[in-house]
């Protein structure tokens, strides 16, 4: 095993860490470690992406990819505030619309579902700053669950094509 | 891309069936948290169905200090109180009461889930004693399928000894789920070998069937007090309405599980007229609370 399949195949196990954890914060929901927890074990599959975006992906997209690096520990420092805190909300809206950007032509499925992610997390953001009453309000926790598909599906994929090549070369030519 | 959008679907599919669960265990702090000395007496013990509101959370904030205020005057030891809310504005209503009233609590999610839909709500122990062996358990379903049903207990370390306390709120959907419900309550109760009180907003007339079956094994506390008070529990539809607004049924109890030589000293229901506000009149909830003052014996 070379360094980088064993990088890629420990943020793919944090990120089933972080679908787990995120699973147990849905079902139980009164105990904000839980969404620490999930936060925190987001944050090496999102460093990954970021590397990743940032060898191959234009400067806008690079950038908003690798603003996963922050969004996982602020997510974690929030805590429970974090589902209804409106700036957070925005700023992982604009993570995963990087990292769907960038993930379009090389990873379509990964793709497909993070701009399904960036949506409901917008959503949420909205929902949020208007203060959309209840039970319209109700739409912004879909974020979480797509949370939960979504970090299955990136260790899933992680594990399935570790194209180390594209995480550790830098070839911006790929992307647009 | 079509597993993506399945991947997706399966997303929605899981937000649907999270959007009202019960938690997976109870939360809250059951001891250590309550410093306050109590005054002197026998023991005291509030029940109350707090109407959470949803999905307008009426009158939340003020209700929630007529509330404290009722806990506070009554000097209430235990409180037992059911559609306890999470909401965004004003987050655990269970923890906000408990500091307010410097008292241990416990809380489990019935229905709702606040990371799924942003609200929950649940049933609620409040004690001014120390908390231990917690349980809880999942009543027989109801017709509706995003409504659920528990049941709540803990141990409380009294100056006289330990005390069950246990809260509930049933469906009251018909009278085969009433019945399925008391019996699985009952079974939850068990028979620790020292008194229990159980609260609750039972959602059925005193004269059903399964009331009257439960009532010739535990103690109704109001039925059983000098004077007796078994006036109605439920429901006033506006909660600003000025007094005299007639209330319809008695479907809310508390019950003595192992009565031995416990004594009632008083009981009655409480809130049951509205509170003068700055604006006009509020009711604490659509409920009337009960309120007991129990010699133990021991």
């Amino acid at each position: 095993m070379t360094p980088s399949h064993a990088v890629t195949g420990l943020a793919a196990v944090c990120a089933l860490g972080a679908a787990a954890a995120s699973t147990i914060d849905l079902l139980q929901g009164v105990d904000p470690r839980w969404t620490v927890a999930a936060n925190l074990f987001l944050a090496p599959p999102a460093a990954l992406l970021a590397a990743w975006a940032w060898r191959t992906a234009t400067y806008p997209y690079a950038v908003l990819a690798a603003l996963g690096v922050v969004v996982a520990p602020l997510g974690a420092v929030l805590g429970d505030r974090a589902g209804s805190t409106s700036w957070w909300l925005a700023v992982e809206a604009a993570w995963w619309t990087g990292v769907a950007a960038v993930a379009w032509r090389s990873r379509p499925g990964l793709a497909a579902l993070t701009a399904m992610a960036a949506v409901s997390a917008l959503l949420a953001a909205a929902f949020t700053v208007l203060e959309v009453p209840e039970p319209a309000a109700s739409a912004a926790g879909l974020r979480i669950p797509m949370t939960i598909v979504w970090a299955t599906w990136v260790a899933v994929d992680l594990v399935l094509r570790p194209t180390p090549a594209e995480l550790f070369t830098l070839d911006r030519s790929r992307q647009a | 891309m079509a597993a993506a959008l399945l991947t997706g679907a399966v997303a929605i599919a899981l937000w649907v069936l999270a959007a009202s669960r019960p938690s997976l265990w109870p939360s809250g702090c059951e001891r250590g948290c309550a410093n306050a000395e109590r005054s002197p007496g026998p023991l005291r013990v509030l029940q109350l169905n707090m109407l959470h509101g949803f999905p307008r959370f009426a009158h939340l904030d003020a209700r929630i200090d007529l509330i404290v205020d009722e806990i506070r005057r009554r000097e209430a030891d235990v409180v037992l109180l059911e559609e306890v809310p999470w909401t965004v504005d004003t987050g655990s209503v269970v923890s906000e009461l408990a500091r307010r009233t410097d008292m241990e609590h416990l809380f489990r999610r019935a229905n709702g889930n606040r990371r799924a839909i942003l609200f929950e709500e649940g049933d609620a122990i409040l004690s001014r004693f120390p908390m231990r062996d917690v349980a809880t358990t999942e009543l027989p379903r109801g017709n509706h399928f995003f409504q659920h049903r528990i049941a709540l207990a803990a141990t409380l370390d009294t100056p006289w000894g330990p005390i069950r306390a246990v809260v509930t709120h049933l469906s009251g959907d018909s009278a085969r789920v009433s019945a399925a419900q008391i019996e699985a309550l009952r079974a939850f109760a068990g028979s620790p070998g020292y008194s229990g009180i159980v609260g609750g907003d039972f959602n059925a007339r005193e004269d059903s069937p399964a009331l009257v079956a439960l009532a010739q094994q535990w103690t109704d506390v109001l039925r059983a007090a000098n004077p007796p008070d078994t006036g109605a529990t439920c429901c006033v539809d506006n909660l600003t309405a000025p007094p005299n607004a007639e209330l319809q049924e008695r479907i809310d109890y508390l019950w003595i599980t192992d009565a031995g030589s416990s004594r009632i000293v008083e009981a009655s229901r409480i809130l049951v007229q509205p509170r003068r506000v700055d604006d006009g009149w509020l009711r604490a909830s659509d409920h009337a609370g009960l309120f007991a003052v129990i010699d133990l014996g021991r």
